[in-house]
């Protein structure tokens, strides 16, 4: 509570900061054209409803200002934060260096693609059969990561790369023919399978 | 594709990402090379629990 409090009675600040934040990643070469995109989006839907919000409450509290003008509510605040968050979350890299660590990106991978699959499944964008295609080839490959995870890895080497190769023809299977399709985009660079 | 699946994926994923992302930086910041089972165990639980989404998403025919 004393950060938020700390945090809130710098909001102007703290956004200011973040905002600079979001704009070296945007720009950076690090992420894909689709997830800048989002960025680009993202930001600007905030900055647009923090600017109406921000006339609205000078207006209302042009007689008793907050010490930064009113700027932005908790609640306004706490939405900024957690969409923050969340693109901060889908533009960080997986740092992979040893063995455990690559079963734990398999692990990620696949909840990447079996929530990429029915993201698009239900949109109709992929049909039922690929998508269970999708399903028997990630379940193969959890088997096979699960193996792999109780071997030292000289012994699990192997069983790993096995796994992560049929994850990637599950990747295939539904981004193959669509790479420029968001979600295919944002997927293709995560699992960097 | 709607608002509300989109938000679901980017929640989901995000939550994804969040989760290994943790384990895999207090495993640089430690110096391990060798995750601890409880680590296997949560990572291991976003692919089973991702399963059970795409179940649903393939009940709906």
């Amino acid at each position: 509570m004393q950060i938020l409090k700390y945090l809130w009675e710098r909001r102007t600040t703290v956004l200011g900061y973040i905002v600079t934040v979001l704009g070296v990643l945007a720009t950076s070469d690090k992420f894909t054209e689709s997830t800048v995109e989002w960025f680009v989006l993202i930001i600007g839907v905030i900055t647009a409803l923090l600017g109406h919000h921000n006339n609205a409450q000078i207006k209302k509290q042009a007689a008793s200002p907050s010490p930064e003008g009113g700027f932005v509510r908790l609640g306004l605040l706490a939405m900024l934060i957690g969409v923050i968050s969340l693109v901060l979350a889908a533009c960080t890299s997986f740092v992979v260096r040893s063995y455990d660590q690559k079963v734990m990106a398999g692990y990620a991978s696949v909840a990447l693609i079996n929530d990429t699959a029915a993201t698009l499944k239900n949109a109709s964008v992929i049909t039922l059969g690929d998508a269970q295609e999708v399903q028997r080839k990630t379940r193969e490959a959890l088997a096979g990561i699960d193996t792999a995870a109780k071997l030292t890895p000289e012994l699990g080497q192997g069983q790993l790369a096995d796994a992560l190769a049929l994850l990637k023809t599950a990747q295939d299977l539904i981004c193959s023919s669509r790479p420029q399709e968001p979600n295919c985009a944002y997927l293709t660079q995560r699992t960097q399978l | 594709m709607n608002a509300a699946d989109l938000l679901a994926l980017l929640t989901q994923s995000a939550n994804t990402a969040l989760v290994i992302g943790e384990i895999l930086t207090r495993m640089n910041s430690e110096g391990r090379d060798k995750a601890t089972p409880e680590e296997t165990a949560r990572a291991r639980a976003l692919a089973v629990d991702s399963d059970a989404r795409l179940s649903q998403a393939i009940a709906r025919g």
